[in-house]
């Protein structure tokens, strides 16, 4: 017997019942009118044999992420797809460092960006797969909470920063920091998405984006805030009314002129806080002196070991 | 090409490495009965993993005994024959866990599966050996192999139906015990063990895994797979993964998990 294989919507990546093509019922996506653009993977494709594609929900340059359904291990996945069309030699060092980046973010395991499962290159790119978080994204947010007060904003957006200044510390660029790359994971935000530095980006350039949104989601703009209007007349008129200290963070950091400010900085004058909880880092279980000692005493010169006995 | 410049080329010694790594869970039990081992020394790997049976601590006991047992008996012993070694090494421990008492004197009734790999890192060959139902996996270019048997009553059933010594209705019948083990050590005179007859040649990115039931009655072999290659660049992210993703898939209670990772580079 023919079993119909399950139809998923293609944004939440949910099994949806037949007859509701149309619009998702769980979730109320739109699927019949979605279109992806040029370039990007049709929704419902099976790429590398594996993750049902569905959505592209964040287009930033050479860069795609897409709602997708891992089959293997059965689970909902973000997957950014990294397609290189430029036939240069700069492609590989591009792939080169956006695997770079998705391999360290692996290593690094925070708790503010998604658990990274793979990345990996794919012909001429790469593509990076992620804990899927959740289908409400800042953008939403924001469309739904309209104007927020600087203590609001900056406590939402503390998560992002703090991801920036660990990703920093470890020479890492996120490279695209924006709305729809914040998603919301349980009560708070997480930023999900990098791009590395393959997408020619600085820890600046993070750090100005950050400010942007931060400054986007007081005035409950879904669209980055221009330079120009940060560096212009609403820093020098205060409109958001922000503090001395923060006003000054952000006139800086637009400021051609000024110093290169760092995720370091934003987070001691917006949060005063200098050092981060790192949490407790794992330490490797020492091996048991027994064992230990009885191979010293058998004139044993042991390399390595690993054991669970006590 | 002038010899002379032929003896200036610098020459790298390519150094063969078995690195290796280890989760265990207790899953969803109240005791961790599962043991394992990874000892490095300049013989070669040793990787053992153990999962024990019996009431109360009595599975922890024999389970904890028997690797213990193994990584002694393989620091003192001069090993000419790696493969008599782990023979002899299963039956010695067979009857010591088989003799486990409790505080009062009283036989355990304990027992434990076993599955060791021995790696000889220089010259690039493994042997091993196997009782119960812990696995070992060879994977190699992205394909999977389970290279040893579950020592339980399905073995049995499947080879009496096979041999058509049963009918369908009868392996049906009996069907409800075939997860029992027909073979462990604790069980006093173990025969039935699953061992190489040459040592297999490893290749370079070789991965052995060694496991206890809980981790494939939860995964898939397409899983195990998927986990390993997803993870390849850290395998010891790849051992927690798979411990971490045995329990998310559980469909029910999940057993005691230990997943040995040995990576041959």
């Amino acid at each position: 017997m023919n079993v119909e294989p399950e139809k998923l919507c293609i944004s939440c990546m949910r099994p949806i019942p037949a007859g509701s093509e149309e619009k998702c019922p769980l979730c109320g996506f739109r699927i019949s009118s979605y279109r992806p653009e040029d370039g990007q993977l049709e929704p419902d494709t099976l790429f590398e044999s594996r993750y049902h594609v569905g959505a592209a929900y964040l287009t930033d340059g050479m860069f795609t992420s897409y709602s997708a359904y891992d089959k293997i291990m059965n689970r909902r996945v973000l997957l950014r797809v990294y397609s290189d069309i430029d036939e240069g030699y700069e492609r590989f060092s591009r792939r080169g460092r956006f695997l770079d980046t998705y391999k360290r973010l692996a290593v690094m395991g925070m708790v503010s960006f998604p658990t990274v499962y793979t990345c990996r290159t794919c012909g001429q790119g790469a593509y990076a797969v992620c804990e899927y978080v959740s289908e409400s994204t800042l953008s939403q947010e924001i469309a739904k909470t309209g104007r927020m007060d600087f203590e609001g904003a900056k406590s939402l957006l503390l998560p992002v920063i703090v991801t920036l200044k660990l990703m920093h510390d470890e020479r890492l660029v996120h490279g695209c920091v924006c709305a729809e790359a914040v998603r919301r994971k349980d009560k708070t935000m997480v930023l999900c998405d990098a791009s590395g530095s393959a997408g020619d980006k600085f820890a600046a350039d993070d750090v100005k984006d950050f400010l942007r949104l931060l400054v986007g989601v007081m005035y409950g703009s879904r669209t980055p805030v221009p330079t120009e209007f940060i560096a212009g007349a609403f820093s020098k008129a205060n409109e958001l009314s922000l503090p001395p200290d923060a006003l000054e963070c952000i006139t800086a950091a637009f400021d051609p002129s000024g110093i290169e400010i760092t995720s370091d900085y934003v987070l001691r004058k917006l949060y005063h806080c200098g050092e981060i909880a790192l949490g407790v880092k794992k330490t490797p279980p020492k091996p048991p002196e027994s064992v230990l000692s009885f191979a010293v005493s058998e004139g044993v010169k042991v390399k390595g070991l690993i054991t669970s006995l006590s | 090409m002038c010899p002379e410049n032929e003896r200036n080329i610098p020459t790298r010694k390519y150094d063969p490495a078995m690195r290796f790594f280890a989760s265990s869970i207790v899953g969803t039990r109240k005791y961790q009965q599962d043991s394992y081992a990874c000892i490095d020394t300049p013989e070669g790997v040793l990787a053992v993993v153990c999962d024990g049976m019996g009431g109360l601590e009595g599975g922890e006991r024999a389970s904890a005994l028997a690797v213990r047992t193994l990584v002694e008996d393989y620091i003192s012993g001069s090993i000419a024959d790696i493969r008599k070694f782990l023979r002899n090494e299963v039956i010695r421990i067979d009857t010591m866990v088989a003799k486990l008492c409790d505080d009062n004197g009283r036989p355990l009734g304990a027992g434990t599966t076993i599955a060791a790999v021995y790696s000889d890192t220089e010259k690039g060959t493994m042997d091993w050996i196997s009782v119960g139902d812990s696995k070992i996996y060879v994977i190699r270019n992205n394909t999977i192999q389970c290279i040893v048997r579950e020592h339980n009553y399905r073995m049995m059933l499947n080879d009496m139906y096979m041999k058509g010594e049963i009918t369908l209705e009868q392996y049906r019948g009996e069907e409800h015990k075939a997860e029992a083990l027909i073979s462990f050590l604790g069980i006093g005179n173990v025969s039935l063990m699953d061992e190489n007859e040459a040592p297999i040649k490893l290749m370079q990115g070789d991965i052995v895994l060694i496991c206890s039931d809980g981790l494939y009655k939860s995964l898939s072999e397409q899983m195990i797979l998927a986990v390993i290659s997803d993870n390849y660049f850290d395998m010891q992210r790849a051992a927690d993964e798979l411990t971490d993703a045995a329990l998310r898939y559980s469909q029910r209670s999940q057993d005691n998990t230990t997943a040995v990772i040995l990576q041959y580079s």
